[in-house]
């Protein structure tokens, strides 16, 4: 029978990074690559670190691309990770892409560098944004998965619960906390900001007129989704029962939103730390 | 995460980050700036620190370090000829200057004596050249087209 020989092997460490990858040996089959591993990403085939290896080359060449790519007008590279390929990685696989994208960023800024130094046009400029969003990327997966361990563990996501503060205009804002390391007392900066929070009394008024303002945006707003509602339950009469989940959806699907914090929020009690039910 | 990776104060356990997003580029040193041969000169985010260089490089791309001098260079404010208005500021840089431990670097020539324009130069004058010999043609010939030969 025809056997197929499955091995495993690990690549240069400087080019995959320790990651195995499977190589199955048939009749001239096609390389394939397990789901756990990492397909090949951009510049792969171009990695300084396999093409070249000189007797005494500092780490530092990593930062210089020395293929031939370097003559070329328009480099030939893949396009970013998505959110949905990422999500499929382990914790330690994402960990080293991360590093493995990293290295590349670099490597792209100082080229940039050097062409721009020798008054050369920069080849396929896209690759640096290509890099960053996959980054982005990945840095959403690990929020996805720190916030579904903390639901499981504690019942609540680890994220912050925006505050919402009364400015001296008398406007309601949202406030992040965050970690600063000069104190608020001394903090000139935030006492700018966040210093004065008693709305004085002559704001009533414009307060007043404001929210004026806003009810009638938001009254507009609902009368229109509730007109096209109307002509929806007309065509489609078995949803007269269910008119409210329908205006619901169309809510959504024209990105209704409450233009101002209403009233019954604003005078709830601070919700303390320990305390977190926002989304 | 990074760059406002948390305060550490003493008592903390030791603080690691691990996705950060600094970047680092390697500069030619400058024209009027010569530098020592163990000695790299790099622009970085601008929220880097001195440790967090030395750290970068020590872990990430194995380069071992004496000392770090960074230095913050504050971008040009463009200003409208008119109103003196600033009008799209350029962005701070920070350059580091690192001092390699055992090892001298020299800033490479990737480009070996080649350039990608070259390529687009040749061709130029290969035009150029085509043209002026139909021209050196024709010239002594004025009002003959070139089918009449």
């Amino acid at each position: 029978m025809n056997l197929l020989k499955i091995i495993h092997c690990t690549i240069n460490p400087q080019k995959y990074s320790f990651i195995p990858v499977r190589i199955c040996l048939g009749y001239m089959r096609q390389i394939r690559l397990q789901t756990t591993d990492i397909p090949p990403k951009e510049n792969s085939s171009d990695d300084v670190s396999t093409k070249v290896k000189p007797t005494k080359q500092s780490n530092l060449m990593e930062f210089f691309d020395t293929t031939e790519n370097l003559y070329e007008s328009k480099i030939i590279h893949g396009r970013w990770w998505y959110i949905d390929e990422l999500r499929l990685k382990s914790n330690e696989d994402l960990h080293k892409l991360w590093y493995v994208l990293l290295k590349e960023r670099n490597r792209l800024l100082t080229m940039e560098e050097e062409y721009r130094h020798q008054h050369e046009l920069f080849p396929s400029p896209e690759r640096i944004d290509k890099v960053e969003e996959s980054m982005r990327n990945i840095l959403s997966v690990v929020r996805e998965r720190d916030m579904a361990y903390n639901l499981l563990e504690t019942g609540k996501t680890g994220e912050q619960t925006p505050q919402i503060r009364e400015t001296s205009f008398g406007l309601l804002r949202y406030y992040k906390p965050k970690e600063r390391i000069v104190p608020f007392y001394k903090n000139r900066y935030y006492q700018l900001l966040w210093g004065k929070r008693k709305a004085e009394a002559w704001t009533s008024i414009f307060k007043r007129r404001y929210n004026e303002f806003q009810e009638h945006q938001e009254h507009q707003e609902t009368n229109r989704i509730r007109k096209i509602v109307a002509n929806v339950i007309q065509k489609y009469p078995h949803l007269r029962n269910e008119e409210g989940r329908v205006m619901e959806d169309y809510k959504q699907r024209y990105d209704f939103e409450h233009y101002s914090i209403p009233k019954r929020l604003a005078r709830r009690p601070k919700l303390r730390a320990h305390q977190t039910v926002w989304n | 995460m990074t760059p406002r990776y948390p305060k550490w104060q003493p008592g903390d356990p030791k603080h690691r980050i691990f996705f950060p997003e600094f970047w680092m580029r390697i500069m030619r040193p400058q024209e009027n700036r010569p530098l020592r041969p163990n000695v790299v000169r790099f622009e970085c985010h601008i929220e880097m620190t001195k440790n967090d260089i030395k750290q970068y490089l020590e872990k990430i791309y194995k380069v071992e370090t004496l000392d770090v001098t960074t230095i913050i260079q504050q971008g040009k404010e463009n200003r409208h000829p008119i109103t003196s208005e600033i009008i799209d500021p350029d962005p701070d840089k920070k350059f580091a200057y690192v001092f390699l431990k055992n090892e001298t670097f020299d800033y490479p020539d990737l480009w070996r004596g080649k350039m990608p324009s070259d390529e687009l130069l040749r061709d130029e004058r290969r035009m150029v050249s085509a043209t002026s010999k139909q021209n050196a043609q024709l010239i002594h010939r004025p009002g003959i087209s070139n089918w009449f030969r």
